[in-house]
């Protein structure tokens, strides 16, 4: 039986940041995600730090915040952001007058931005096309989604937040008008679990609607699709959006050394078995290569989809969910429907998580007498690597590699130094893609890791293992066999984990009907020399 | 002579491309073998799964386009050996047993499961390859089947200094190059070794090693030799593909190597040949038979969508005419109906599509 | 290299990999680049044609070396302007370039390998053009700096070939055609050398001149408009790849010739034992194996096709000293092929192939050209050996 002060659902960059935020005022509190970190719409998204520009005409509040939180984050957590920049290109096709009212509004909004003519757009970015008729500039940026959300926990861990990953909520116990306990199953080993609580804070996203219900609550959410497409390498230097009212694959986004292009809007009935159809894709192929042509032949790694949870608020006319800003909604259940202790942030940005965690943080700290202010705009969520490890990393490792590992790691690559000090092998690099080598896996299957590891996709994500574009065929198997002989696994184990993972990645690749990358799917079968790489590993095809 | 015109020009030499270059060169003629990229074979295993058979009346045509292949590996110095209809369960790296109808000479004596006291040794630094791993599931499935025998699972330690990682490529070019590599590679094999029947190792054993030298290696360690494929590229999949290229040179066959056919030449009703990307200016080889094996990627190559093969494997369009009297189709194209073929109907493909282009170029009957 | 150098990482990772983490702005310098031979194999091997060597070649231009390395790599990457000093006064230069103190201080300073000995210069003493050109089809022979500045004498030979079999040819007053330049990192000489030959060729390519070469890497270089250095080029561009288009290697334009019956067969019968090595520049070129067809022509003439791989010298790459032994490493199986065929002479048409021949295998090495043309001699009036390679003693066999 755990008890607590306060249960955070949902381990999206919001719930984190939630943890982070309640650790640093000393409140007690365990944060339960269904699957593994970023789930949801945070690990589904372009991984795009607006600068507030695509707000900026329609919504100028909603761009303020976004320009705030856009120079926060890369204050607090610059070892997740590749601060490229970002352009807002005019197309041809494009309403003249749209692009006009964008530049009063960015400086409305206190977005900084430079004008620049077709020449020099083409000159900063020479992939675009070559009829583009000009273009601004803003502090667009790429955020990693994925050690964002890895930053914020293990930031609170470190400060005595909880949270356990594949941990299913199934029921929200309330008593006399107020919350009380939550129950979850352990995916992995189907046991139940209970904790006690005093308030409970549904920042479930796209799930809200389902947790709301578990409390007896209503909170109507609109699930709307958006696909996504990453290309194998960078075609631009920076964000490239495109400057007309909010449509389609208006976006392209350079993450790492991949770019992904997006998005679609399609309304879903819930967040899961989420699918691209063969339109969407070359919609978006088609609309894409409007401002950057090399996108039509580019090579596709994968597609992927994630869903936007929108809020409808309700129109009851006295007490309806208090809007913080047009982009977020707070709902304090204890004031609109009775139910004490029950707090649910619905709606929002990526790019302003950080202000919907502070909003619920002193809504919970209010309500517990807490008297702490919010700290998380200062406080930066992981320490600096000094000069002499800078160094050590560099003479042990190759630059590249040590580059990212240092990214990725922070302050605790000494441990992962004195490791391969100890042994040279784990020097090794298993993911060529993305320079992780067996050091660094095993530091993450390791018990030292924050974030426990369960599946090789749990890998990925803390490493950006098998995002390149074998997409895991290669760097996946290995990974494997880094678990296993770690102990980790036993070989049973690990084969179906292979096999789990291979089916995953490969169901992001089939989407991409044609190209190249069908070609590298197709010839995967046939190295594998079975149709499916999980039949290698079950031995379907035993004989007799 | 004509040095850019040949008799049969085949694009793609893959598996179906190379049997079908193999065939067309048997019968003495002028052969062009026109590929881009490595192909199925190199990229593949060595071996040839087992899969379902087509229809009956195909398995004598079947029978002699495989005793063809297997003919022409071993003339190329890597025999395989194997029955089409009592495949061999052959580990593989991944620790389960998959269903082989051919297989290296060596591997098809050695492979099975399990009926000989067996160790599996790997080589430290060599992390593609886990020795444990794959003991341990063949071991849960050997106990299923009530097999006497456990795999054992031993690590060799070598001198020579690969990097982190070594790799299988880098292992079996210095057991072609160095004599002190290979001799200190036998002795440490000789020891893990001793007292088993049968060892499995990752294929290491030199890229070009002829089969006479793997006997050889046999013979010094004294019980079977198993090389197991490893994740592509694998060493077994390039010496077969090596060796079968090298005899088709060595017969005669031209090569032209990594360069992209771009364009079929078809006018009144026949291919002419093929022209070639090169550097400057490309190049037309002509043809008075033309085998198209390229795999997925013809499809730029074929103006319009076929519809099947004539009984002659030639191809025709929708509207049930033949694209030209001499073009024919080997390989993955010729059973686009079928689905994902596999090697053994590929190499009847190969065969067949070789054969009457060889034997019938020229004038036709439709 | 990798069979010479196991930790060698290879063209995937030396172009594409290390050019996705670059765009990323991950630091991927690294030594290794100089060791790619620019035998553009991997062009070749992948199956969706990247332009793998040019990814590298980029790289290298970005390339950081060391001080030593940077300078003597200056001097490497303009053999024509060697070429022009050497010419001068030839006799000194050779006599200086040979001698031991000075190639001491060239190891020392330089790290020069003092194991090779360097072409001999010679003095161009011209040619008298044969018969008016009438209505032949007109050639101009792209000499490259060996023929231009060390073998005059072949450049004339080839023209007397050419003439021999239907052709108006003369030798062009060219500049490197810029492969060392790549090599070695410095894309801004490329780049002048290209727009330098471009602006030379530019005028008889629009006339319907074709141009022939004779060394398989300038060959491979012109057919790819100089490697692609002038791609951007608003003006020059597009005539490079004008001129790529009309470039044929030297055995092409003869296997032409002889596909339509007019090749001059007049041969004498010459036993000989010839064992031919393909340049890796001649196999990316893709025009099959030419001069390995031509030269089976001569009765009496046997040929072995080595078939076996990269020489290892890779132009300067072999001179330098940190190198030299990748380079005997890589060209070893070649060697070892040569012994076991045991022929009377070998034959290449790359210049530096040539010198890697003779200094690994002491055997002689001359281009297949000298064969045809001897071929033609009646019997008894041999050959001058002026043009056979100088500097390497007579082979004891």
């Amino acid at each position: 039986m755990e008890s607590t002060q306060v249960v955070i659902i949902g381990g999206g960059a919001t719930g984190a940041g939630i943890l982070w935020d309640l650790s640093l005022r000393g409140i007690a509190a365990i944060l339960l995600e269904q699957g593994d970190i970023a789930n949801g719409a945070t690990g589904r998204c372009h991984g795009l730090l607006h600068s507030g520009g695509r707000y900026a005409v329609k919504d100028p509040e909603a761009a303020r915040s976004c320009a705030i939180e856009n120079r926060i984050i890369k204050k607090i957590a610059p070892h997740c952001v590749e601060e490229v920049g970002g352009l807002f290109v005019q197309c041809p096709q494009d309403d003249p007058a749209f692009f006009e009212q964008w530049w009063k509004a960015a400086a409305v909004a206190g977005i900084e931005s430079r004008r620049l003519g077709s020449e020099e757009a083409r000159h900063l970015e020479p992939g675009l096309a070559p009829d583009i008729l000009g273009a601004f500039t803003c502090p667009d940026a790429h955020v990693d989604v994925f050690r964002l959300t890895l930053a914020n926990l293990e930031a609170a861990a470190a400060r005595g937040g909880k949270f356990h990953t594949y941990a299913k909520v199934t029921a929200i116990d309330t008593e006399d008008g107020r919350v009380r306990a939550v129950k979850y199953r352990d995916q992995r080993t189907g046991e139940q679990h209970k904790i006690f609580c005093e308030m409970a804070i549904n920042a479930a996203g796209g799930w809200a609607q389902a947790v709301a219900a578990m409390a007896g609550v209503d909170v109507p959410v609109r699930c709307d699709k958006g696909s996504l497409l990453v290309i194998n390498h960078r075609l631009s230097r920076s964000v490239i959006n495109r400057c007309r009212k909010a449509s389609d694959a208006d976006i392209l986004v350079p993450a790492g050394p991949v770019c992904i292009l997006g998005t679609s809007s399609i309304e879903v009935p819930n967040p899961e078995d989420l699918s691209a159809s063969a339109e969407e894709i070359d919609d978006l192929l088609r609309q894409g290569s409007v401002m950057i042509p090399e996108v039509a032949e580019a090579r596709i790694l994968r597609v992927f989809c994630g869903v936007r949870p929108l809020y409808l608020p309700r129109q009851t006319g006295t007490s309806a969910g208090r809007e913080i800003s047009r982009g977020f909604f707070l709902l304090n259940h204890g004031a609109q429907d009775g139910l004490g202790g029950f707090v649910s942030i619905v709606g929002g940005k990526l790019t302003t998580y950080r202000q919907m965690a502070a909003a619920v943080s002193d809504c919970v700290a209010q309500e517990l007498g807490v008297q702490v202010e919010c700290t998380t705009d200062t406080v930066p969520l992981q320490g600096t690597v000094d000069g002499k490890t800078h160094r050590r990393l560099n003479h042990l490792l190759p630059a590249p590699v040590a580059h990212k590992l240092e990214i990725r790691l922070g302050p605790e690559i000494a441990r992962v130094m004195d490791a391969i000090e100890e042994r040279p092998e784990l020097a090794e690099i298993v993911c060529d893609c993305e320079m992780v080598t067996r050091a660094e896996l095993e530091y993450v299957l390791g018990s030292n890791a924050p974030v426990p590891v369960q599946t090789i996709a749990d890998i990925g994500r803390r490493t950006r293992l098998g995002f390149g574009p074998c997409q895991g065929t290669f760097c996946g198997y290995k990974a494997m066999l880094t678990a296993y002989r770690t102990h980790r696994w036993t070989a049973s184990q690990a084969a179906n984990e292979l096999s789990a993972y291979l089916h995953e990645r490969r169901k992001g690749q089939s989407f991409v009907h044609h190209g190249q990358q069908m070609e590298q799917l197709d010839l995967n079968c046939d190295l594998y020399g079975v149709d499916r790489p999980a039949e290698a590993l079950s031995g379907a095809r035993d004989a007799k | 002579m004509q040095s850019k015109s040949f008799d049969v020009v085949v694009v793609g030499s893959g598996i179906a491309g190379l049997t079908a270059a193999a065939a067309a060169a048997r019968q003495s003629l002028r052969v062009a073998l026109i590929s881009t990229g490595p192909g199925s074979i190199a990229l593949g295993a060595g071996w040839l799964k087992a899969e379902p058979m087509g229809p009956a009346a195909e398995a004598a045509e079947l029978s002699e386009a495989l005793a063809f292949f297997c003919e022409t590996s071993r003339l190329a110095g890597c025999p395989l050996m194997g029955d089409i209809d009592r495949p061999r369960p052959m580990p593989n790296y991944l620790g389960s047993f998959e269903s082989v109808a051919f297989a290296p000479q060596r591997l098809w004596n050695a492979g099975g499961d399990g009926m000989a006291s067996t160790v599996i040794v790997g080589i430290r630094g060599l992390s593609i390859f886990d020795e444990n791993f794959m003991a341990e599931r063949l071991n849960e499935r050997v106990r299923v089947a009530g097999s006497p025998y456990a795999y054992k699972a031993r690590q060799i330690a070598l001198s020579h200094d690969f990097g982190t990682p070594s790799t299988v490529l880098q292992i079996g070019l210095c057991f072609d190059r160095d004599p002190a590599f290979r001799a200190e590679l036998m002795a440490a094999l000789r020891t893990a070794a001793s007292g088993f029947e049968r060892i499995l190792l990752p294929g290491i054993l030199g890229l070009h090693s002829s089969e006479w030298m793997l006997a050889q290696v046999e013979a010094e360690l004294g019980c079977s030799v198993c090389e197991i494929p490893t994740l592509p590229p694998s060493i077994l999949g390039l010496r077969l593909f090596h060796r079968l290229q090298s005899y088709l040179h060595s017969n005669g066959v031209e090569l032209f190597a990594g360069f992209p056919a771009q364009r079929l030449l078809l006018r009144d009703g026949m291919c002419a040949g093929v022209e070639v990307t090169a550097p400057g200016h490309p190049m037309t080889l002509r043809g008075e038979s033309v085998v198209l094996a390229t795999g997925r990627r013809s499809a730029p190559l074929l103006n319009e969508p076929i519809a099947g093969c004539d009984a002659h494997m030639r191809p025709i369009s929708s509207a049930g005419d033949l694209l030209a009297q001499n073009l024919f189709l080997a390989g993955t194209l010729a059973h686009s109906g079928l689905g994902h073929p596999g090697d053994t109907m590929r190499i009847l493909s190969g065969y067949r599509a070789g054969t009457f282009a060889a034997t019938t170029r020229g004038a036709y009957a439709s | 290299m990798l069979g010479a150098n196991p930790e060698y990482p290879g063209p995937k990772r030396l172009g594409p990999e290390l050019e996705r983490l670059r765009r990323e702005g991950v630091p991927t310098d690294t030594d290794w680049l100089e060791y790619c031979l620019g035998c553009h194999r991997c062009d070749l091997a992948c199956p969706h044609q990247v332009g793998v060597s040019e990814m590298i070649a980029h790289a290298k231009a970005r390339h950081r070396k060391t001080l030593i390395r940077a300078l003597r790599d200056w001097w490497f990457a303009r053999p024509g302007l060697i070429g022009k000093l050497s010419t001068i006064l030839p006799a000194l230069s050779n006599f200086g370039l040979a001698m031991k103190p000075a190639r001491l201080v060239m190891s020392i300073f330089m790290r020069i390998t003092p194991l090779r000995s360097f072409p001999k210069y010679k003095w161009d003493k011209g040619r008298k053009s044969a018969a008016a050109a009438g209505d032949r089809p007109r050639v101009l022979l792209f000499p490259g700096c060996s023929i231009r500045y060390n073998e005059p004498d072949l450049g004339h030979k080839i023209v007397e070939l050419l003439e021999r079999n239907g052709f108006s040819a003369e030798v062009a007053a060219t500049e490197c055609c810029g492969v060392p330049a790549t090599a070695n990192g410095q894309s801004g000489v490329a780049r002048s050398l290209a727009r330098a030959n471009v602006k030379l060729l530019s005028a008889q390519v629009e006339a319907g001149v074709r141009i022939v070469t004779a060394c398989s890497s300038c060959g491979h270089r012109i057919k790819t408009a100089f490697g692609g250095v002038l791609d951007e080029d608003q003006a020059l561009g597009p005539k490079a790849r004008k001129i790529a288009e009309s470039t044929f290697d030297l055995a092409e334009l003869l296997m032409e010739q002889s596909d339509a019956g007019k090749l001059d067969t007049g041969f004498q019968t010459t036993n000989l034992r010839l064992a031919y090595h393909a340049p890796c520049h001649q196999k990316s070129q893709g025009i099959g194996r030419p001069w390995f067809h031509l030269l089976r022509q001569i009765p009496g003439v046997t040929v072995e096709d080595l078939d076996a791989g990269c020489c290892g010298i890779s132009g300067t790459f072999g001179f330098k000293q940190e190198k030299y032994g990748a380079s005997m490493a890589v060209g070893k199986p070649l060697f070892d092929g040569i012994r076991a065929a045991a022929p009377e002479f070998v034959t290449t048409e790359c210049a530096t192939c040539q010198m890697q021949i003779e200094h690994g295998t002491a055997l002689k090495t001359i281009h297949p050209a000298e064969v045809l043309l001897r071929a033609y001699r009646p019997a008894g009036q041999e050959a001058g050996s002026d043009s056979v390679r100088q500097n390497e003693p007579a082979p004891v066999g």
